[in-house]
């Protein structure tokens, strides 16, 4: 058993002293740290995103606290070489350990300063459609449009085609629309027009575009894309197709569905057809 | 409260329908439907058919004949008895589109009139004149046009116009306002104008003896590397003779502004 030694009077006073500065660096530092961080995110705010303002605010509280508790151990005349060089092995093991969790945190940084979009943007990853609801560290939180929660790692998102839906003021809707191949397409491109003209939903400039795709197997295949606001999404959806199907009614114009004609090897000869009842002779069993 | 000349014609004029009586008001594509229920105002608006534009009045029906299903329901604290409604600029910039592309001279000044559909907004008056707007009304449907590229750039109403040069073209009524454009052209090439962009909301709306006008605008074009200047009157226009103001400008212009305007040089017009 080691006897512990008495202090002599001035060691006493120099470790007094010692405690009682560190005591102060404490009580004053992080109240002041605590203060500068939110001032920083502040000035981040006024100048950046909120997003932007979170990531300056926790990164100045952090470094804040390495530097308080470093002066703290210095002044307690701690030997920090050996601390930072356990805390360099410590730092190889825990990045092995960490590999993912650095990736989302890199791609958080480089997702921040490249802005693909921003919160409240609809975007779609990876076959998932929603609504950003934040961009932190790890990951982007979604909802979803019916009301789901989504978190999407950030590696994910950097790897990954990202469309922000919300992007541009103003998009355009592609319909595509069958007639059949009896109907007078020049008058059926005419009627499109007029009414991707008289929709409310629908912008005059960028001009719509009505293009002739292709002579389907059942009918001949037309794009019609307006334009419109990217608020009006679901009103345009529902009142164009209204539009098309009820003027194409009224004009007489055949939507068909597909279908197969069937020839008996000729073009023009028909199939010979016998009605008769069940039961009766006409009947094949 | 506006002022009221004997000639202002009866729609710009407070009514009083009894309590449970209805109020037709209509104008142009626009017919609203006011009632009064005790402290309560029902307001109803529904569209008109095309032949009904050139009319336009005010109806007081009988109780009981006024259709308020799907109406707007304003409950107040007091005894409001009257209303009133009042012309107004479009809430968006307007496109003004010329039917036929339209070539302006080098060194030219050309001036054309503009109609512009107005909206209207409904306002009731209580004992003390103080006024309380409950809505504001198109008094036709106009579709939306985007002014700009697809990345960037306004949304706006688009405007059909024949870009007459004199008024004798103009059927009178009373859902629009005409503003006389003077496009100035001092650049040695010429201008082509396929459309250009009207901020609306520093035009204000004046009752003349015969129809309703807007300040005069004129676009000034000094060569093809500066930008069109816009300079927005301030009062009616000479050719509207006597006038009474109906709604101020929203909004005046800035001192010195310089925007571009034309469709050539992309894209604006304040």
């Amino acid at each position: 058993m080691i006897a512990a030694l008495p202090m002599d009077e001035p060691t006493l006073i120099s470790l007094q002293a010692m405690l009682l500065r560190s005591f102060l660096i404490a009580v004053i530092g992080f109240p002041l740290l605590f203060v500068g961080s939110r001032l920083a995110a502040r000035v981040a705010r006024r100048n950046f995103t909120e997003h932007h303002a979170f990531i300056v605010s926790k990164l100045v509280f952090y470094i804040g606290c390495i530097l308080i508790l470093v002066t703290i151990l210095l002044n307690l005349n701690f030997n920090l070489t050996a601390i930072l060089g356990t805390a360099g092995i410590a730092t190889v093991a825990i990045s092995f350990a960490a590999q993912t969790s650095l990736s989302n945190l890199i791609s958080g940084l480089f997702l921040l300063a490249e802005k693909p979009f921003g919160v409240g943007d609809m975007i779609l990853v990876n076959g998932t459609r929603g609504l950003v609801l934040s961009i932190d560290l790890l990951s982007v939180k979604l909802r979803t449009l019916d009301n789901l929660y989504v978190r999407v790692p950030n590696e994910t998102i950097i790897k990954s085609d990202v469309t922000t839906i919300t992007r541009f003021p103003i998009r355009r809707m592609d319909l595509d629309v069958a007639v059949a191949y009896k109907e007078n397409l020049r008058r059926v491109l005419e009627i499109l027009k007029e009414i991707a003209e008289q929709n409310v939903y629908s912008l005059d400039e960028p001009a719509p575009l009505i293009l002739v795709k292709e002579f389907g197997s059942s009918s001949i295949n037309i794009l019609l894309g307006v334009w419109f606001e990217k608020a009006n999404f679901l009103l345009l959806k529902n009142a164009i197709v209204l539009d098309i199907k009820e003027r194409f009614e009224r004009e007489g114009i055949e939507i068909p569905f597909p279908h197969v004609t069937v020839y008996t090897g000729s073009a023009t000869t028909p199939f010979p057809v016998r009605v008769g009842e069940k039961g009766s002779s006409s009947d094949p069993e | 409260m506006l002022a009221q000349p004997a000639w202002l014609p009866e729609i710009w004029r407070p009514h009083s329908p009894a309590v449970g009586d209805a109020a037709h008001w209509c104008c142009g594509a626009l017919e609203l439907v006011l009632c009064r229920h005790g402290d309560d105002w029902l307001v109803r608006s529904a569209p008109r058919s095309d032949e009904s534009f050139g009319n336009y009045g005010v109806t007081i029906a009988p109780e009981g004949q006024g259709d308020t299903k799907g109406a707007e329901r304003w409950a107040f604290d007091r005894a409001v008895d009257r209303f009133f409604v009042k012309p107004a600029m479009p809430d968006r910039p307007v496109v003004v589109r010329p039917y036929d592309p339209l070539h302006v001279p080098q060194h030219s000044e050309v001036l054309f009139y503009v109609s512009i559909p107005l909206w209207m907004q409904v306002h009731v008056l209580d004992g003390r004149d103080q006024s309380v707007a409950l809505g504001s009304y198109p008094s036709l449907p106009i579709s939306g046009i985007w002014f700009g590229d697809p990345m960037s750039g306004m949304l706006c109403y688009s405007l059909k116009s024949r870009a007459l040069r004199d008024l004798s073209g103009f059927v009178v009524v009373a859902h629009r306002a005409v503003c006389p454009v003077t496009i100035r052209n001092t650049c040695p090439e010429t201008l082509l104008i396929e459309k250009f962009c009207l901020d609306v909301a520093h035009l204000g709306v004046f009752a003349g003896a015969e129809r309703l006008w807007a300040q005069p605008v004129t676009l000034h074009r000094f060569d093809s590397e500066r930008p069109v200047r816009a300079e927005y009157g301030r009062s009616a226009p000479t050719q509207a003779g006597e006038c009474v103001v109906l709604a101020p400008p929203a909004r005046r212009p800035e001192a010195g502004l310089l925007k571009r305007a034309f469709a050539s040089d992309a894209f604006r017009l304040f």
